[in-house]
């Protein structure tokens, strides 16, 4: 069977999780699933924001060690979570929110919902202390706090792509604030550009790539540093050693498994996730834009 | 006078004070109407039992029935607000809890999981040019 072309889509784009997120769509009835998913990001947010005190991920953080029931999605989240932290070995670190908010980070950058944690929470390095059970209830450490960032919205994405594929579109691209999932059918060959913006001039493309299918993530560091609000950086080292990139974008399949590699590479240039037969570009202080042999494929 | 034969023979002293008493207890009353009292007043008496073994009655099942109800919302999910479009399947049973809840979860612990997740792999590249699709990758933009 032959690949059609298509040529029939629509984007649709809303504020939501604290970024500009948008969902395009081609085949199907592109407006609905536009729609659809949108919707679906706004539901996500009542579920894992950090602003919002009656979500999941407030009422873990307020749990103070007790058992606390979740919705399906936060459960697949925090397995999500767990297994990110230990194929990173550490870089990506969900309990981090303390030490943001001790650097000044409590506020909402698109509206005046602030963020607390309780007094005694920090961060932590061993996470292996979650609990969760075959019913929904999870349990976490007493001080431990979680935090959905930048993998909620990876893997939101994610959800989002695969729910509008399985509800008759062909091909699809869900971009939240950056982190970006294309999802298709298997008839479909469709190709989506995507630009990979400078951390330093947001006006400016570092590269191009094409995908396919898979995702896309970038994290830099300043990336809630913006118009003068947010703070400096908002990503930790792990060991507390400066971070040596500004920013890193990763390709893989997925938008939580790029998410959480982008923090990997933003701490270290070893070969691990190239490895994985993963894509990954950094760039560091000075401007310098460095690739791995993998991300050639994806060049435009 | 008091020998004369057309008149009803004299009515003993006692019971003549006795239905006194209960004349000057209610004056008003004729004769005629002291014979139908009676009847309505028991079947005031039989009306009030009546509603009143019907709201015992009444009340008890009530109370049976709102037991029930309860304990078969204990055992049911409740999903919370957002949890409609359902994206992953739920579990068949749930714990019902807003906050944490361990009496409940102690008395019926479902076991531990490991969430699994699918390893990362390499996505799929290929040449594009539609130019509206452009997407931009920025750190949270």
């Amino acid at each position: 069977m032959s690949p059609r072309p298509l040529t029939l889509g629509t984007r649709q784009h809303r504020m939501l999780m604290g970024v500009r997120c948008e969902v395009s769509v081609i085949g199907g009835d592109v407006h609905a699933l536009a729609e659809e998913g949108l919707r679906m990001v706004a539901d996500l947010e009542q579920l894992w924001s950090r602003f919002i005190p009656s979500s999941d991920i407030c009422r873990l953080n307020r749990a103070d060690g007790e058992p606390v029931w979740v919705d399906g999605r936060t459960v697949a989240l925090i397995g999500h979570m767990i297994a990110a932290h230990t194929a990173t070995q550490g870089a990506y670190n969900p309990t981090l929110l303390p030490t943001l908010i001790q650097h000044g980070d409590t506020r909402s950058l698109i509206d005046n919902k602030t963020s607390a944690v309780p007094s005694l929470a920090h961060a932590f390095t061993d996470i292996s202390g979650i609990i969760i059970r075959a019913d929904n209830i999870v349990t976490i450490p007493t001080h431990m706090t979680l935090d959905a960032g930048g993998l909620g919205k990876g893997f939101a994405a994610d959800l989002i792509a695969d729910h509008l594929i399985s509800r008759g579109a062909e091909s699809v691209c869900v971009n939240l604030g950056g982190d970006i999932r294309v999802a298709r059918t298997p008839n479909t060959t469709h190709a989506w550009p995507i630009h990979i913006m400078s951390p330093s001039d947001a006006t400016q493309a570092v590269c191009t790539i094409s995908l396919v299918q898979g995702a896309v993530a970038t994290s830099h560091t300043a990336a809630r540093q913006r118009n003068g609000q947010g703070i400096t950086c908002h990503i930790a080292s792990p060991n507390g050693s400066p971070i040596p990139f500004v920013a890193a974008s990763v390709i893989a399949s997925t938008g939580a498994w790029a998410e959480a590699w982008t923090k990997y590479a933003l701490h270290t240039n070893d070969t691990l996730i190239e490895s994985l037969g993963l894509a990954v570009l950094r760039v560091d202080a000075l401007g310098v834009v460095t690739h791995s042999e993998t991300w050639q494929e994806f060049l435009q | 006078m008091l020998n004369d034969p057309l008149l009803p023979p004299p009515v003993p002293v006692t019971a003549r004070s006795s239905e006194r008493t209960a004349d000057e207890a209610m004056p008003t009353r004729t004769s005629a109407t002291r014979r139908t009292a009676k009847k309505p007043a028991t079947a005031a008496k039989i009306l009030v039992t009546g509603l009143s073994a019907t709201a015992v009655i009444g009340m008890a099942s009530g109370y049976t029935l709102a037991g029930k109800t309860k304990a078969q919302q204990i055992n049911q999910p409740v999903m919370s607000p957002v949890a409609t479009s359902a994206m992953t399947p739920q579990p068949s049973t749930q714990v019902v809890t807003n906050e944490a809840t361990p009496s409940i979860v102690a008395a019926t612990p479902a076991p531990v999981i490991v969430v699994q997740v699918p390893q990362a792999t390499p996505a799929t590249p290929g040449p594009s040019n539609n130019n509206w699709q452009q997407q931009q990758s920025s750190g949270s933009r």
